[in-house]
């Protein structure tokens, strides 16, 4: 098993330290092996759900590792160091996030454990009509309130002391340009600043996410960056999207666009405890890009994290 | 908005209209109780229905729409490549309308959809096979992950319930199951039905998760309509060894009632 690396000495207190990684991208079994090599990525996010079969028994839902699936993500990520890119935790449901996810991610680090652990800031269930939690089908971003900052701070830091490790919220990206703010919340920057620092932990600022909802809420993103307590941030992610209905939609289904690879120039040098930069791709998109185009936003990706004047580790030490 | 309902009331509200995926309803009519509409103050609620009758909400349910049809086409790949594609469109159209395929792990919705689907395919058809082969197969490799062959001496059948396996299916083939499903694969026009059918086994204790079944174990399972106690299925000629070796591979599973009777 590779050793998990050691933290970096710079650390913002109370918020858990980050090594720096370099350049990260998240771990798909359908795609070629030879991607997974040290040289190209620094270190892989892995989705445990993708790795995890669900089984319902009743109410009752668990998520059970199929060792198959495992097994082989262990052999293709190898000595390479990994992180956990969670979907399935709902962490901003009023009515309870899945705690089965959480029990799965127990069994998950005793097996493979990881530098750190990031979720969506989002909620994808509700009460059915039964009062029972149902699948609301896409997650949604939270109102900016003093009650979902209390509820998914209190739950962010309780995540952060049960796996003891860096504990990152994703910023999510959304069509609903008239969600209500409280006065002292503002937008969704000032929503991730209070939640952050109530629960302890980092953000994971992806760049594709925040120049979708600049682009469909008109706004500035580079002036949205520098409302952003970079300082927080522990993971920075960009991907590609396309245009559906007048949208930009984040599908992460290809390449990154010009104006992020600009925003992670800019923003990159200014973050002054991240851990890593990760080119994100959806497993359903994965077969329709070629490797040869994932290895060129690999290699850009690198360029930009060389000139940030960010240490690299070496895999496996 | 202060009240601790707030935020499920705030939830609840936008997560029932894009289910309910019409804009026209009325802002807090769909299902939400007067508890849930005490948690809104009048500046949230003004609010939440402008944001409701948006273009943003509607984009919000057509991506919504997509995600639960594309997981449904993943879960339910081979049985919607027998269909045409207009059958299929609407298979899917119907189960994402009535709440299918929103869940982010489609598998734990493949119960619900198959048994959708299997009663509006033709009986005896191709179609209604693989729909339940896919199933089985879902239902064999899942229970395989955790299955292990009861310790059981069956030394007091009275005592003793069965039932069919929840990881367990039978399913019948009416063409060589291997020809149909290299037409299936190849995307080739699918046999004729024969008359005589071939039953297959489903079960999470086999290696291959599948074989053909014998004649006994078919009828054995075809009688497993309701949990039964091993002395009845005994006194109905089918042998101890029959039931042990079908507890042992996962088609049959002990029945509650066994537990109910070991705990008394």
């Amino acid at each position: 098993m590779p050793p998990v690396p050691a933290a970096s000495s710079v650390t913002t207190e109370g918020l858990g330290s980050l090594p720096p990684l370099g350049v990260g991208f998240p771990y798909i079994g359908e795609l070629p092996p030879e991607l997974y090599r040290p040289g190209l990525v620094d270190f892989v996010e892995v989705t445990p759900e993708t790795l995890c079969r669900t089984r319902r028994d009743g109410e009752h839902r668990s998520l059970i590792v199929v060792p198959d699936r495992f097994d082989r993500a262990r052999t293709v990520v190898d000595v390479l160091p990994i992180v956990v890119h969670g979907i399935e935790l709902s962490i901003g449901s009023a009515i309870g996030c899945n705690e089965h996810y959480l029990d799965m991610l127990d069994q998950f680090q005793r097996l493979w454990p990881f530098c750190w652990h990031s979720e969506h800031l989002s909620y994808q269930t509700m009460p059915g009509d039964d009062g029972v939690s149902v699948d609301i089908g896409i997650p949604l971003p939270l109102p900016g309130t003093d009650e979902a900052v209390r509820l998914v701070g209190d739950r962010a830091a309780a995540i952060g002391r049960r796996y003891g490790v860096p504990f990152l919220l994703e910023n999510p990206a959304h069509f609903l340009r008239t969600l209500p703010y409280e006065p002292d919340i503002s937008d969704e920057i000032g929503l991730m600043a209070a939640i952050t620092e109530r629960g302890s932990c980092r953000q994971l600022l992806d760049l594709h996410n925040l120049y979708c909802n600049a682009i469909n809420h008109r706004f500035d993103p580079f002036a949205a960056v520098d409302r952003i307590d970079l300082d927080r941030v522990g993971e920075i992610h960009v991907a590609g999207g396309c245009w559906q209905s007048g949208y930009l939609n984040d599908t992460h289904d290809g390449r990154v666009p010009s104006a992020v690879w600009e925003l992670l120039d800019y923003t990159l040098p200014r973050c002054t405890h991240v851990g890593g930069v990760v080119f994100e791709l959806l497993n359903y998109y994965a077969s329709k890009m070629a490797p040869e185009e994932i290895v060129e936003e690999l290699a850009k990706a690198r360029r930009i994290w060389d000139r940030s004047h960010l240490p690299t580790r070496e895999a496996g030490t | 908005m202060t009240s601790p309902m707030a935020l499920l009331a705030h939830q609840t509200t936008l997560g029932r209209h894009l289910r309910t995926g019409d804009p026209g309803v009325p802002m807090l009519v769909v299902g939400t109780s007067r508890d849930l509409e005490a948690g809104l103050d009048a500046g949230h609620r003004t609010q939440l229905a402008e944001l409701i009758a948006s273009p943003d909400f509607v984009f919000t349910q057509f991506v919504r729409q997509s995600w639960c049809v594309g997981r449904t086409k993943a879960l339910a790949r081979l049985t919607l490549s027998v269909l045409s594609e207009e059958a299929g469109r609407n298979l899917v159209d119907h189960w994402v309308a009535r709440g299918g395929g929103a869940a982010f792990d489609p598998m734990s919705e493949a119960e619900g959809l198959f048994e959708f689907a299997a009663a509006r395919l033709e009986d005896p058809s191709h179609a209604l096979t693989i729909c339940r082969m896919e199933q089985a197969a879902l239902r064999a490799s899942a229970a395989a992950l955790t299955f292990a062959a009861p310790d059981l001496t069956l030394d007091d059948e009275a005592l003793t319930f069965v039932c069919r396996g929840k990881g367990a299916g039978l399913v019948r083939f009416f063409a060589p199951p291997e020809r149909l499903l290299a037409c299936v694969s190849a995307g080739e026009p699918l046999p004729a039905l024969t008359e005589e059918s071939l039953p297959i086994l489903f079960t999470p204790g086999l290696a291959e998760l599948c074989r053909p079944a014998t004649e006994e174990e078919t009828a054995f399972w075809e009688s497993l309509q309701a949990p039964a106690s091993a002395a009845a299925l005994m006194q109905e000629g089918y042998p101890r060894r029959l039931i042990s070796s079908m507890l042992d591979i996962g088609a049959i599973d002990l029945s509650s009632r066994t537990l109910a009777a070991t705990v008394c």
